[in-house]
This record gives structure tokens, C-alpha cells and sequence, in this order.
């Protein structure tokens, strides 16, 4: 479609981008080997265990027929229709997704950015055998490194392409952050304010403060707090900053917010958005 | 307008078009009435302005991932048609594969080559010197063969089931492979096809030579035409795959073959379905005690049958 901004793009990106006709461009985040990997092998687990409880309680109502081998018949198409048929079904009918595919986060959807259909799904299940040549997706690995949307041979031929669904962050308060005092805004040199994207950073790593062991969120904060901390000389708060890094950053945050609580009591409203004098869009490198 | 204000100003408008969206995309008949669907697209045009807007203004990734993913989900829903395959398996099997394959049907023709010249090739050549099958198998296979088709049909208790399941999976993998490795220029679909050929040439040659072939003949005919026919059409499968990164003609590489995997595709589910119908016969049927005279006479109406779905099936008077 916007095929200079493409070629820029390829500076080793784990993202690929798509121009919609209301004229903005999409990033899509690409799905790299390792988490399909996951994916595949979850699904495997899965495959097994439908095909174990299945025979499992097959077997117990068609006891009766064991000796006709109509049991094992059941077996062998049940069996064959989750080799090449579990992807494609699950696929189809969960818009792009496999549990596997659900568990991370993935999802396939064709290039041109829609969701996929039935023959879609099909394809890229059916073309699997090409991809596994000659041992372990040897060949799909291959061509899917050499791809810039990361497609496998199944891919390729289905026009599909596996993309990451982050879980939106944005949204919710960031839970204790009123406990905290903010600094008072004179106590930054200068006036200085910490950029949206400092903020955005700082923000990230509180919400993960459970997940992470205590003295590694520390670890991570200092490098936070330090430049920080010189900002706020007239404050000398350096020494919440080296012993609670963790409070300190809450205490920016808070900071921030109230400044923000301020800013929108002096402004007035701004003027109403013109539709049609829209930006054009930044370009590939800026993004993030 | 600062981002927080901007988030407390534009967050309702987001919030209503995800709860449209979560509506637009659920399965099902009615999904958005009229009015929903203008409201709808006035609110995507509005959300595709924010996200150039947050993004000219540098506002936090997080913010501008969560409205690219809803434009994403957006665009899929307002443009992405969702084609049904529901209720359409009949019409398919009915018409649709049968115009198909003889749309193809150079294609047929060159993959019923790379089989049958092979095939006939070596049951001529094995039937009159038996030795030289063990160049092509093993003579432990060779050995099985031999002993399979020296007994007689079994009376009674027999496993037909287990048998027509067990070709449903071993027959329809075989022609799943023989499509998918069309992908490497076509060079995989020939390699199937062509040792497929040679070695039930061989067999055949092999076990008439050795005296049993009335049991043989008995037992492979009814099934041959549904079965020999599915995965010469899953070779014309292949060889459409290869051929459209080969000669992509005016398409570049990539545009050829979405376009004629989708045809390729078909095919192979055509040859699929054929294949699930010659594992019942070859399960239920090709194993019955039965003389060598009726079940040839099976056989050849199967052959009519099968030619006449493939060569006339999805006809219409209609001149389109």
C-alpha cells in the first residue's frame, strides 16, 4: 500500500503497517517464533487431550462394539480430522485464534488487515506439511525469518499473518497513587517536567510493582530516580530517592497529576476539532 | 487541550464504540441496526482522527496501542466481510469442485500423467520380470503384500470400521502432503505423485505375478476409481501451487499464489471428501467374500459414477 514508508520501516521492526482509507496507518505488532512456538505447543497439549478424553469416553459408550472395530474407526478419524482439522476450526469459528493462540495473546488475520474466513484458516493449517519439511518447521522457521510480516509458507499462501494483542494497558487509575504527597511543583528546578513518555515509563513499572520481586523493582527504579533526584536538588530529597525509590516515583507521578488537576482550571476548553484538517502521519522511525 | 483533559473529553466515545464493536463482531444474524451502523462509522472516523492526533502529539504509547488496536478491530468489522461457509458444503461438493477441477483442468491432466505413466509403466514392467520389485520396495513389504493377498477374504468378524477409518487418515494425510508440497515449485507434488505411482505399479505387477491376482483385482477394484482419481486431483492441487510461483504471469509472486491457493485449496478439499468416500467403500465393501464378476461390475459403475461427477457435475443450460 504505502510503499516507501514499508521500505523505511524494515529497520528490523517487529511491526508492520497498514494505510486504512480514513487515512491513518496501523501498526500491527507481528508474532515472533518463540511466542508461536508457545502457541503451537500449548495447542499440541490441548490436540492431545481432546483426542485422549474423546477416545476415553468413546470407548466407554461403544464398549459394546469393540469386536466390530467400529471403535477404532471412530479413533482413527478423530484423530485425523484434529491433525489437519483443529487449527482450521478453532480459527474459523474464534475469529483467527487458537486456545494456543488465546493463551498468548495472538491472533491471525489477513494482511490487508481483516479477519480471516474459513478458507483462509484452511489454507494455513493445510500448508503446514510444507512448512514442517524436512523436520520441525525447518522451512516455515526459514521463511518466516526472511519475511518482513513474519509469514510462514501456510502464510503466504492464505494471505494471513499472526499479530500480538496486547491487553489494554491504558485505563484505570493506578491503584495507591493518591497515598502518596505529591512534590510540590517548585520542587523541581527550573520548573522541569518529567516528558509523557518518562511518565509513561515510570507509570509501567508501578503497575508491575507486585510482579516483580521487591529488591529487582528497586534495582530498576534507581535508574529512574537518579536523574530525577538532581532535578529535585532544591528539594534534596535524595535520600527517598536512594533508600524508597519506588515511593519517590509515586511521588512524581503525583506530582504530575496534580499539575495536570491545575493546568485544566487556568485553561478554557480548547476549540473544536476540524475534521478535515487532519495531520499527516509521523513517520515509521518515531514510532514506538 | 492537554492528554488528560483530551482522555476525559474523547474516553465516553471509545467506551460506546467498543460496546458497538463488541456487537459488530460477535457471531450471529442481526448485529447493528441501521442507525448503529451510521453512529458507527461517525465514531471510527472519529477515533482514527484521535490516534493521528496522539500520535502527532507524542501522547504515551500505551494510549496510542490501545486505539490503534481498537481502529484495528474497527476496520476488520466495517470492511472485512465475513463470508459464511455455512450451508454451502452441498452446493460445493455438488458443483462447485467439479467446475473447479475441470477449470483446472491442464492441470488434472498433467498430475493424471505424473501418476498413471508411472503406475503403468512399472505394473508392465515388474509383471513380467517380478524380480526387479524389490528395487523399488523392500522385500519385507513386498513380503506382507504377498501374504495379504494369498489368504482369503475373512468370513464373519471382520474389522471393516477400523480399516475405512484407518484409510480415511493414512489416504486423506497422503493427498494433504502431496497439495502442500506443491509449494516447493511444484517439485514435491511430482515427487509424490510419481512414487506413488511407481510403487502401486509395482505391487500390482509384483502380486499378479506371484498368482493372486483375482484376489488382488477383487479387492483393489472398487475403491480404485474414487481413490486413484482423489489423489491425482490433490496432484493437480499441487501442481497449481507451484505453477503460480513459477509462471506468476501479470500478479507478482505473492498476489499468484493467494489467488490460486485459494483454487488449489478447493481442490484439495474436493480430493479430501472423494477420498472419505473411497475409505467406506475400500473399509466396507472391497474386503466382502464376494466373485471376482460382481465386484468388477461394482467397480466399473463406481468408474462411470465418479467420471461423470467430475466431468458433468455443476453443469447448468445456463449460458453465463
Amino acid at each position: 500500500m504505502s510503499r516507501p514508508e514499508e521500505a523505511s520501516a524494515r529497520v528490523l521492526s517487529d511491526q508492520t503497517f497498514l494505510e486504512i482509507p480514513e487515512n491513518v496507518r496501523l501498526g500491527f505488532r507481528l508474532a515472533g517464533p518463540g511466542t508461536r512456538l508457545g502457541a503451537y505447543l500449548l495447542d499440541l497439549g490441548v490436540r492431545g487431550a481432546i483426542l485422549y478424553f474423546l477416545v476415553t469416553g468413546l470407548s466407554i459408550v461403544l464398549l459394546p462394539l469393540a469386536t466390530t472395530g467400529f471403535p477404532a474407526g471412530v479413533y482413527f478419524v478423530i484423530a485425523f480430522l484434529l491433525e489437519w482439522g483443529y487449527g482450521c476450526f478453532f480459527e474459523t469459528w474464534w475469529n483467527g485464534q487458537t486456545p494456543g493462540k488465546r493463551a498468548f495473546n495472538l491472533r491471525v488475520i489477513k494482511t490487508e488487515g481483516y479477519a480471516i474466513g474459513f478458507y483462509e484458516a484452511m489454507i494455513r493449517n493445510l500448508l503446514r506439511a510444507a512448512d514442517f519439511v524436512p523436520l520441525f518447521y525447518a522451512a516455515g522457521f526459514l521463511t518466516a525469518i526472511l519475511n518482513p510480516r513474519l509469514q510462514r509458507i501456510g502464510d503466504l499462501v492464505a494471505g494471513t499473518m499472526v499479530v500480538r494483542e496486547k491487553k489494554p494497558l491504558f485505563g484505570g487509575e493506578l491503584e495507591g497513587l493518591s497515598d502518596y504527597p505529591p512534590f510540590p511543583p517548585e520542587a523541581f528546578r527550573h520548573r522541569y517536567k518529567p516528558s509523557e513518555k518518562t511518565l509513561e515509563v515510570i507509570e509501567g513499572l508501578l503497575r508491575r510493582r507486585f510482579d516483580l520481586p521487591p529488591s529487582r523493582l528497586d534495582e530498576i527504579a534507581l535508574i529512574l530516580t537518579e536523574p530525577l533526584a538532581k532535578r529535585l536538588d532544591a528539594f534534596s530529597d535524595r535520600k527517598l530517592a536512594r533508600d524508597q525509590p519506588a515511593d519517590f516515583l509515586f511521588r512524581v507521578l503525583a506530582a504530575n497529576r496534580a499539575s495536570l488537576e491545575t493546568a485544566r482550571d487556568e485553561n478554557p476548553r480548547p476549540a473544536a476539532r476540524a475534521v478535515s484538517g487532519q495531520r499527516s502521519p509521523r513517520p515509521a522511525a518515531g514510532y514506538s | 487541550m492537554n492528554k488528560q483533559s483530551f482522555l476525559r473529553e474523547r474516553g465516553p466515545s471509545w467506551r460506546r464504540f467498543e460496546s458497538l464493536l463488541a456487537r459488530a463482531e460477535a457471531p450471529g444474524k442481526p448485529r447493528l441496526a441501521s442507525d448503529e451502523v451510521s453512529e458507527f462509522s461517525e465514531l471510527f472516523r472519529a477515533l482514527c482522527y484521535d490516534l493521528a492526533q496522539v500520535r502527532s502529539r507524542d501522547w504515551s504509547s500505551s494510549l496510542e496501542g490501545y486505539l490503534n488496536d481498537l481502529v484495528v478491530r474497527g476496520h476488520g468489522a466495517f470492511y472485512g466481510g465475513r463470508p459464511r461457509a455455512r450451508g454451502r458444503v452441498l452446493s460445493f461438493l455438488a458443483a462447485g469442485f467439479p467446475r473447479r477441477l475441470r477449470e483446472n483442468h491442464g492441470f488434472f491432466w498433467a498430475a493424471l500423467a505424473l501418476f498413471g505413466f508411472p503406475l503403468v509403466a512399472s505394473w508392465v514392467v515388474v509383471g513380467r520380470e517380478p524380480s526387479l520389485a524389490h528395487r523399488v520396495l523392500p522385500g519385507t513389504a513386498l513380503y506382507t503384500m504377498e501374504e495379504m493377498y494369498s489368504r482369503n477374504f475373512e468370513e464373519g468378524e471382520r474389522q471393516d470400521a477400523a480399516m475405512a477409518g484407518f484409510y480415511v487418515r493414512h489416504n486423506t494425510s497422503i493427498a494433504f502432503q502431496c497439495f502442500a508440497l506443491g509449494f516447493f515449485l511444484g517439485i514435491g507434488t511430482v515427487y509424490v505423485l510419481l512414487s506413488n505411482g511407481i510403487q502401486l505399479g509395482t505391487v500390482a505387477g509384483y502380486v499378479i505375478a506371484q498368482g493372486h491376482g483375482e484376489r488382488f483385482l477383487g479387492f483393489v477394484c472398487g475403491h480404485s476409481s474414487f481413490e486413484l482419481l482423489a489423489i491425482v486431483v490433490s496432484g493437480a492441487a499441487g501442481l497449481i501451487l507451484g505453477h503460480a510461483i513459477l509462471a506468476p504471469g501479470s500478479l507478482s509472486r505473492a498476489e499468484a499464489l493467494k489467488e490460486r491457493g485459494r483454487v488449489a485449496v478447493e481442490l484439495a478439499l474436493g480430493a479430501a471428501a472423494m477420498l472419505f468416500v473411497a475409505a467406506m467403500i475400500e473399509g466396507f465393501w472391497s474386503a466382502q467374500p464376494l466373485p471376482l464378476g460382481i465386484k468388477s461390475l461394482v467397480a466399473a459403475v463406481l468408474w462411470i459414477v465418479v467420471v461423470a461427477y467430475l466431468g458433468l457435475g455443476g453443469r447448468t443450460r445456463t449460458v453465463s
